[in-house]
């Protein structure tokens, strides 16, 4: 299985206090990566400066092959618009109604018929089974819904990377069970790679290939989710202990 | 291709986004063309196809059905079938779109939405100054040293930006006014417009457009966004009035601040005037104090320590009203805010009007 991510010792700082400290890690196309740990260890500043909202003090990280560290804002462009983001709270543009937030990297970025694109953004929200929505606005949702929505908007486009974070916080554990199974729906029916921060344990094993431990910016643990449980190393078992697996 | 009235047409490699609005316009020149009864599409060599890709299969489907047309789609693989059931609109239900309302239906909406608001400015008007007295015999639920940290929000920060619109509005009155005064060797009745047309009219209208667009725009922003985030809920679960706790002390502090600042732009703005009385119109500075001093009044003063308080007033409420009405997201704390202070704007200077028709 190719590699689609790569980062190599990364670092990076925030007010002169190390957040990451060297960081490397590598991701196989088509599965699922999940990035675990406490509150505060650097997850989502790992994650943000994979996608490039966040720029490292040192280090280097390769998207589909292409150093992306440094690289011009245009070319990098060419990236993100194959990969999609599903933030924490969703992000949802509260001035644009359901239908418009999905359609806006379509009709950004392609040059589709407003039909296609019409029909595109009803198949994402009845993945995300939000059919009913298409016309609310956000502030017409509840935070699940919102999240749902946020989800349909990143798969928008038929990434070929989806990043989430948190993808099941404040979700009850029916609708996390619907948007594990979506991404495992999206992983082997699209052979989407999805990048997932998350301290939600059930989903963890429920959808990860492989997860990496984040430990006061640095990682403790490569492996799949079978091998963590089994873990000596301490940071580890008191994380797998306080959440009783 | 055509054979036995069946028209065939075989879709490429690949069908995503990067050219599915090419092949749409091809696939519809191949059925606008096209006399058979029956077409097919034919999957063979495609390998590739995405959400866009199935949308525009829908779309070709949709369009034979129109024309009804019998179809059939060749040789498509597990793959693609897969997506072709994972992204297809045609199963789905139509979705209502939310009907316009009708020429009446809208104005007697927005009528209602009208006396909707209206009746909910004036409650919380009177609760506010209903409040705003009780709280000053009672501090209970008041936050310590809040009116200190707002009286020099809005007032100390604000007398810089108030000292200088208000000279410069001085002297530019006055220079204007000095080129016709000086045709007719009134040069000294400048003084007489400076000093009474500042005190009664462009100190207390200044300050308060001024203040609508600082302070009020502040008052709604803070309080919408408080809103939306929920935390004027949390201090009502805390069993603290949202009204005593955040609001009083903003009144309180432009009820005290606002008169204070009208006074200073009020005594600026003649200062301006005296610059270009004494500079260019050559009037002696024990001139300029003597001719102010017997033409000004204490209705003047008056005028403007009562438009000050009513335009103080005025500028809180509309910013609260506008700050609590807040709803959803960040779109609705900038449209609320931007509605306050054109209201505030609005109604300070209809209020001057009335004002200025009692003091007379």
């Amino acid at each position: 299985m190719s590699k689609i991510i790569e980062v190599n010792d990364l670092i990076t700082e925030y007010n002169g206090e190390r957040i990451l400290d060297g960081v490397s890690l590598s991701i196989d196309s088509g599965s699922i990566f999940a990035i675990l740990g406490g509150s505060g260890c650097g997850k989502t500043t790992l994650l943000k400066h994979i996608i490039g909202l966040l720029y490292p003090v040192s280090g280097s990280i390769k998207i589909f092959g292409r150093e992306t560290v440094g690289m011009e804002e245009k070319k990098f462009e060419q990236i993100l618009e194959k990969c999609g983001m599903l933030f924490q709270e969703g992000a949802l543009l509260n001035s644009l109604s359901v239908k418009e937030n999905i359609a806006i990297p379509l009709r950004q970025h392609t040059d589709l018929d407003e039909d296609i694109i019409q029909r595109v953004v009803r198949t994402k929200l009845h993945l995300v089974e939000l059919d009913y929505a298409l016309n609310l606005y956000p502030s017409e949702l509840s935070g699940g819904m919102k999240k749902r929505v946020a989800m349909a908007r990143a798969i928008a486009m038929d990434p070929k990377i989806l990043f989430c974070d948190e993808p099941s916080a404040g979700l009850d554990p029916v609708t996390t069970r619907e948007i594990d199974n979506l991404l495992n729906k999206l992983r082997e029916q699209l052979d989407m790679t999805i990048v997932a921060v998350t301290h939600v344990i059930d989903s963890v094993r429920r959808i990860a290939d492989e997860i990496v431990f984040l430990h006061d910016g640095q990682i403790l643990f490569t492996g799949s989710f079978e091998e963590a449980t089994k873990s000596d190393i301490p940071q580890i078992k008191e994380f797998f202990q306080d959440q009783n697996i | 291709m055509s054979a036995d009235n069946k028209s065939t047409y075989t879709l490429p490699q690949s069908l995503t986004k990067e050219n599915s609005q090419k092949i749409l316009e091809e696939l519809k020149s191949f059925l606008h063309e096209t006399s058979a009864v029956q077409i097919n599409l034919d999957f063979k060599k495609l390998e590739n196809i995405d959400s866009t890709g199935v949308a525009v299969i829908d779309k070709v489907m949709d369009i034979a059905d129109e024309k009804q047309l019998k179809k059939d789609l060749l040789n498509v693989n597990k793959k693609t079938q897969i997506s072709l059931d994972t992204f297809s609109s045609r199963q789905l239900k139509p979705i209502k779109e939310k009907q316009k309302p009708k020429l009446f239906e809208f104005l007697g909406g927005q009528g209602f939405e009208f006396l909707e608001h209206l009746k909910s400015f004036v409650y919380l008007t009177a609760d506010i100054f209903y409040w705003g007295v009780g709280g000053l015999f009672s501090k209970k639920g008041q936050r310590k040293g809040e009116f200190t940290n707002q009286s020099n929000q809005i007032g100390v920060n604000a007398i810089p930006i108030i000292a200088l619109i208000s000279f410069l509005v001085g002297f530019i009155l006055s220079l204007q006014s000095a080129q016709q005064l000086r045709q007719f060797g009134a040069n000294i009745f400048v003084v007489d417009l400076i000093s009474i047309s500042m005190t009664r009219e462009m100190a207390p209208l200044m300050t308060a457009i001024v203040l609508a667009g600082r302070s009020g725009s502040s008052i709604a922003s803070e309080l919408a966004t408080m809103k939306i985030s929920e935390e004027v809920d949390a201090l009502k679960t805390m069993a603290l009035n949202p009204i005593k706790f955040v609001v009083l002390p903003k009144l309180y502090a432009m009820t005290i601040s606002t008169p204070l600042l009208t006074i200073i732009s009020d005594a600026v703005g003649i200062l301006g005037g005296f610059v270009v009385g004494v500079l260019f119109l050559k009037i002696s500075p024990t001139a300029f104090i003597d001719r102010m001093a017997s033409v000004m009044v204490l209705k003047d003063i008056i005028t403007l320590i009562v438009k000050s308080f009513v335009f103080a007033w005025i500028i809180t409420v509309v910013g609260i009203y506008f700050g609590l009405e807040a709803e959803g997201g960040a779109e609705s704390v900038g449209k609320n805010t931007t509605a306050s202070v054109v209201t505030a704007i609005f109604m300070v200077i209809v209020a001057d009007s009335i004002l200025g028709l009692i003091f007379y």
